[in-house]
């Protein structure tokens, strides 16, 4: 509790200090104001780039944990397939379920757009079943969990105004920290971020979503980075519901940068037909 | 007793075959499966059953405790999958029965052909409960008695080839014997009978004649689907029969008439809106002119559809089916000679469907109600699912049949109506 006072309290004491020295530079000189936000998100376009867009693809086994907020625990499991279009635009999600055994063979594939909204189909084989699914809002949990399908597949930068707020020891490292408020905060499902990122990694190994009032109301962190196939990966990664007190870590394991399939590829051929690497 | 012996023994033998039939390069093989009670208790008492002669208690639609073993392996281009169903159905008073509901090879024959063979469920087109051109068996027993949505597929034994072609897909599947819908037959749910012109029971329903299973009464079902952009378009065609016994016979007999359809669907996502579109002609074959007022007519078959999900897990949908009869004067000749009302020419149903997911997903509520606008019959579908664990959850919910009508299709369920109770832990 008092902690939480205590980075509240300089949290708004940096906040202030951006403030004032924001308006003390727009004073000076307009093109300094622009260039502190552009510095943001530049800093938050290749934080995008590392975390979402890593190589053209990849592959990887993911380990998803629901911790409830009595410790009960439920698990999931799959495999992830992605491939992508364009830097920074257009991916494609391809997701084979392995656990619950309920739910095993069942698979999503997702076509993110950049610009619109994703098209998504669910496949459920008992029924033989290829269901599209509306998917208009990305902030709806992803299979149940603490992560939104956003958290899953990315909020594109261009999408919030951003902010840096100032460099921050965190985990023995110096952080640069950004705030980020949605333009459009009626679909965000919050009122602003903010991000600790590491310089070294570009990774965002700190997230915290504020309410209209706020409080502190959900927190991503990145538990574990891994160096794969030369790229910095983050191979756990937690989000915890502090209103719930509900939280989600998911690991991978089995990551591979090598791309298995082609964009055209994902149709409703590949819902129904598992690659031979994941049957 | 004698007879789930000998489906015992096929089970075996076809178990044996695909898993045989597999490669044999060295492949994990992968064990799973469930086991469930499921009772359903009818609202109130329907007099029209012949308690105790196949139903064991009346007020009760169904009961059974089933365990099901999914047993699949795969190799370099083949896959093999066995989806069995060990059941004690308490409520008709049976012994152990097997059920082989899948038993297929998949082989990866080339990047422009894949082939499925051997017992399975296939399933296409746009609709939600509601088939236009999905024209492969349905079980309605299971869809009106509390069993998962999985069981309202009826397995067939389907060969089924599936071309590539840049991105189009041009699939066609063989069946080589006809299977029906499994409707109510009088002893789970009292019926109609139109002969006698009431609801009646097992012994009084009219009889149902299945067509031989000949090669000559194979059923073949295509499709032609592709992408435009986003949008998903499809042109589908069958021959067979109709699903249901829709034909009489002059000796007061029930048939499935020969039938065969060409049809069109489109689906796509509008400003966050799914909306989805089929049309299909279903061709009565014997009944081409229209004139023959024991068999269908031809008729026209149109559907349309829209889902949004309105955030926080809650989704909406609804669609509208239409079905005009061909040849109408000639179909509603018979009917005005002898003084009775003949069925409109378009018969119009809507459905809703309501859903709502909660406490991370693991609360599911779910309405989905059938209005039969024309018929001036409902049938309403409640179910609350909670997920214990990962591998324990129940299921509760209601089956809400009715209509102004005894010969409508809701309509002469009325007395019928249950609630059930489903219990399931996987493995």
């Amino acid at each position: 509790m008092m902690t939480r006072k205590t980075m509240m309290k300089r949290n708004m004491m940096i906040g202030l200090l951006v403030i004032v020295s924001a308006s003390f530079l727009a004073g000076f000189s307009r093109v300094s104001a622009s260039e502190t936000d552009t510095t943001a998100r530049e800093l938050l376009d290749s934080v995008h780039k590392t975390y979402y867009y890593a190589a053209e693809g990849g592959k990887a086994h993911v380990k998803m944990t629901l911790t409830d907020k009595k410790g009960r625990t439920r698990v999931r499991e799959f495999w992830m397939l992605r491939t992508d279009i364009e830097d920074m635009g257009d991916q494609n999600y391809y997701v084979y379920f392995t656990k619950p055994s309920d739910i095993r063979r069942t698979t999503v594939l997702t076509l993110k757009h950049a610009s619109g909204d994703d098209d998504r189909w669910l496949y459920i084989p008992s029924v033989d079943l290829v269901k599209r699914i509306a998917s208009d809002n990305k902030q709806e949990a992803f299979v149940g969990s603490d992560f939104t399908y956003e958290d899953v597949s990315g909020r594109l930068p261009l999408l919030d105004e951003h902010e840096f707020l100032a460099d921050e020891e965190y985990n023995g490292k110096t952080m640069k920290v950004v705030k980020s408020t949605p333009i459009n905060t009626k679909k965000s499902g919050y009122a602003y971020r903010k991000t600790w990122v590491d310089p070294d990694y570009t990774l965002p190994v700190r997230e915290e979503y504020y309410s209209s009032k706020d409080k502190l109301i959900r927190v991503f962190t990145i538990d574990k980075i891994e160096e794969i196939e030369g790229i910095q990966t983050a191979v756990t990664r937690t989000i915890k519901n502090l209103k719930k007190n509900h939280a989600t870590t998911i690991e991978f394991n089995d990551v591979t940068f090598k791309v298995e399939l082609k964009p055209k590829d994902y149709k409703e051929r590949l819902l129904k037909n598992p690659p031979r690497s994941l049957r | 007793m004698k007879s789930y012996m000998r489906k015992y023994k096929a089970t075996l033998a076809v178990a044996t075959i695909v898993a045989l039939g597999a490669s044999t390069a060295p492949a994990e093989v992968y064990l799973g499966g469930f086991t469930e009670v499921t009772h359903a208790l009818r609202v109130e008492s329907n007099n029209a059953l012949d308690g105790g002669l196949t139903l064991q208690n009346r007020d009760y639609p169904r009961g059974d405790v089933r365990a099901q073993l999914r047993l699949s392996g795969s190799g370099e281009r083949d896959e093999y999958f066995i989806r069995m169903d060990f059941l004690s159905d308490y409520a008709l008073n049976k012994d152990v029965a097997v059920e082989i509901r899948e038993a297929y090879l998949k082989l990866y024959v080339a990047s422009w052909l894949d082939v499925k063979v051997g017992r399975q469920v296939a399933t296409w087109g746009t609709g939600d409960l509601v088939f236009v051109n999905d024209l492969f068996a349905k079980d309605w027993v299971a869809f009106f008695t509390g069993q998962e949505l999985s069981y309202l597929k009826r397995p067939q034994d389907l060969a089924r080839l599936s071309f590539y072609k840049g991105g189009t897909t041009f699939e066609f599947l063989i069946s080589p014997n006809y299977t029906m819908d499994n409707l109510p037959t009088g002893e789970r749910f009292s019926i109609f009978n139109p002969f006698s012109n009431r609801t009646v029971g097992l012994a009084d329903a009219a009889p149902v004649i299945e067509p031989a299973k000949t090669l000559g009464n194979a059923e073949i079902f295509a499709r032609i689907s592709g992408y435009l952009g986003s949008a998903e378009w499809a042109l589908y065609g069958y021959r067979g029969f109709y699903g249901q016994p829709l034909g009489a016979t002059a000796d007061s007999m029930l048939f499935a008439p020969r039938m065969s359809s060409v049809g069109v669907s489109l689906r796509t996502s509008l400003r966050g809106v799914l909306v989805n579109a089929e049309g299909a002609i279903y061709n009565s074959e014997e009944d081409s002119q229209g004139t023959n007022p024991l068999i269908p007519n031809t008729s026209i078959r149109t559907l349309i559809g829209a889902e949004k999900s309105l955030g926080n897990d809650l989704s909406v949908s609804a669609q509208w089916i239409g079905e005009l009869t061909t040849d109408y004067e000639a179909f509603a000749a018979p009917f005005i000679s002898n003084g009775a009302l003949a069925p409109d020419e378009v018969r119009h149903t809507a459905t809703l469907r309501l859903s709502k997911l909660l406490w991370y997903q693991t609360l599911r509520l779910s309405f989905f109600g059938f209005w039969g606008i024309s018929d001036e019959d409902y049938y309403l579908r409640l179910s609350v699912e909670y997920t214990f664990s990962d591998d324990v959850k129940i299921i509760a919910g209601a089956n809400w049949l009715g209509g102004k009508q005894v010969n409508t299709i809701f309509g002469q369920f009325q007395d019928n109506s249950n609630l059930y109770v489903r219990l399931r832990r996987s493995f």
